[in-house]
């Protein structure tokens, strides 16, 4: 607590009132319920947040530290604690606190996000043990290079992907009735956020996306067929390695996944996990899976036309996909 | 309360620096230092420098992973700080075990009883025997009085504790012809420094 109070204190010298003030305002919108006693379920779920948005908008980096072992608690415990201020100089707190101040609280997730990518190159070449040594170079991120690369990230980002239960005071399960049918309205528990390498998307946010979004159905063809979401494609997930080609070619910014998706877990965030992996950008799961947009309207329109099986060109075995040409949300 | 030295002790083991600025460490820090343990073995000691803030406590299990060895640091100016000994120890018994290939069981642990460079005896001050008593009884390995600001003890301490983590390896060598750490990039070895649970201020 220290450092994260210096800087209010060395910019309000001779008005120490004025200066706790700010101190006072800046914790709870930033750093809401990082210092109770026992703050560790709150600081796991920033992690796990945190590893979330590395996958969505660098895959390949996030798979590479993740198979390594290079977890966020080595190396960004210090960064999110004290906002940054454990590890730069006064004068690059000051220029990025600058920016982050008047933003959303999130915004220290993506700088933590866009300090780790100013170091990509090194990282993926490295193994676990230098690694640990690259830490020791994170003072020398470019502060401004990365306030830029962090706005623009936070600008594409839905809402949904970065929602961590500490950070609002309301609590949104209003419909105490119906509970256990909207499921997907409960917190995910924090072992399961951290198990997974994809965030999860509210419906919401997906049909903001609808323009710019490949949505991929893994459920069984059959299930496809009573409905799925318009214009998305059904796939086995075990054809991922055959069918990514045909995946690409559809250009979309974002992937989603309805899949089998639980409250503990399931098919679909594995397969979420799986296109991480093979280096899909921005890729998330549906919170709810098919059940949440036969319950919540939310604009969207349920399609259930059938669609004949294609052949993706040039790949030998049993793999075919579906997909739905009915563009009924426009 | 924080900062009994572990980063101090870290920094003079590793850096042979000195430094009076205090600077308390959030989550872990890291060190590493390459070691000609004998003609044939080279030594990379990694050391894991875990913050003595309880905020973190429950975050440790994580950050012993692979730990072989491990030295608790304890500030003798301050006594009560002899209180967090037993519970880092408990904690480091229940949650790091030695590798599988080397049968398992507790890793080895040396208590190091910091700053005593400076005048501390007071009405609880633990007597030298009193120590060695309280080592035996809880399975430390052996205890040194070490000082970061005058370099005392602790090129010693250090030395002893990769002594003992050799010794299991090379026992382990001969009942299976090839150690643990030989299989492993060339002999990591990870230290958590660590010590006791502080109170509640920051």
């Amino acid at each position: 607590l220290d450092s994260l109070c210096a800087p209010f204190l060395t910019l309000n010298f001779n008005d120490e009132a004025l200066a706790f003030t700010c101190y006072h305002a800046f914790i709870p919108k930033f750093m809401k319920d990082f210092f109770i006693s026992d703050n560790s379920s709150v600081i796991r779920e920033y992690l796990a947040v945190f590893r979330h948005l590395l996958s969505f908008h660098d895959p390949e980096l996030s798979r590479h530290l993740n198979k390594i072992g290079y977890k966020p608690d080595l190396y960004a415990v210090p960064w999110f604690l004290t906002l940054f201020t454990h590890v730069f100089p006064l004068d690059k707190t000051y220029h990025l606190w600058d920016k982050v101040i008047v933003g959303a609280p999130s915004l220290p997730l993506f700088t933590g996000v866009s300090i780790i990518r100013q170091f990509r190159d090194t990282l993926i070449k490295s193994e676990f043990n230098e690694c640990l040594m690259v830490a020791d170079s994170f003072p020398n991120v470019d502060i401004e290079k990365c306030v830029q690369s962090a706005l623009s990230m936070y600008k594409v980002t839905p809402p949904s992907v970065i929602h961590r239960e500490h950070e609002s005071d309301e609590k949104t399960h209003e419909n105490q009735h119906d509970q256990r049918e909207r499921w997907w309205e409960q917190p995910t528990p924090i072992e399961v956020k951290e198990a997974e390498l994809a965030p999860r998307i509210s419906l919401k946010d997906l049909v903001k996306l609808k323009n710019y979004v490949l949505v991929i159905d893994t459920r069984t063809d059959q299930e496809f067929g009573r409905g799925h979401f318009p214009l998305s494609i059904n796939m086995n997930p075990a054809h991922l390695e055959q069918l990514s080609q045909t995946l690409w070619q559809e250009r979309k910014k974002y992937h989603v996944v309805v899949g089998v998706v639980g409250i503990r877990g399931g098919s679909g965030p594995q397969f979420a996990s799986d296109l991480v992996e093979a280096g899909f950008p921005r890729v998330a799961v549906l919170n709810g899976g098919i059940d949440v947009m036969r319950v919540d309207a939310a604009g969207v329109v349920v399609c259930a036309c059938a669609c004949t099986p294609i052949k993706p060109p040039g790949v030998k075995g049993p793999v075919v996909y579906w997909k739905c040409t009915q563009n009924l949300m426009n | 309360d924080l900062g009994t030295g572990k980063t101090s002790i870290i920094k003079r083991y590793v850096h042979n620096l000195s430094s009076m600025n205090y600077k308390s460490t959030i989550g872990v820090d890291f060190a590493q230092k390459i070691l000609q343990w004998s003609p044939d073995t080279l030594v990379r000691l990694q050391m894991w420098d875990i913050a003595g803030h309880e905020k973190f406590g429950n975050m440790t299990r994580f950050y012993y992973k692979e730990a072989v060895g491990a030295l608790i640091v304890y500030d003798v100016t301050r006594s009560y700080t002899f209180e967090g000994v037993s519970k880092w120890k408990s904690d480091l018994d229940q949650k790091v075990t030695l590798p599988e290939a080397w049968g398992g069981g507790p890793i080895p642990v040396v208590l190091l009883a910091n700053k005593c460079d400076l005048n501390h005896e007071g009405p609880n001050t633990k007597s030298d025997a009193e120590i060695s008593q309280y080592c035996e009884e809880n399975g430390f390995a052996k205890w040194f009085k070490t000082s970061a600001v005058n370099n005392k003890n602790i090129e010693e301490a250090a030395r002893f504790l990769v002594s003992e983590i050799v010794k299991i390896d090379q026992k382990n060598d001969r009942k299976e012809n090839h150690g643990y750490l030989t299989n492993r990039n060339d002999e990591t070895i990870k230290i958590g420094s660590e010590k006791e649970k502080p109170s509640r201020c920051c």
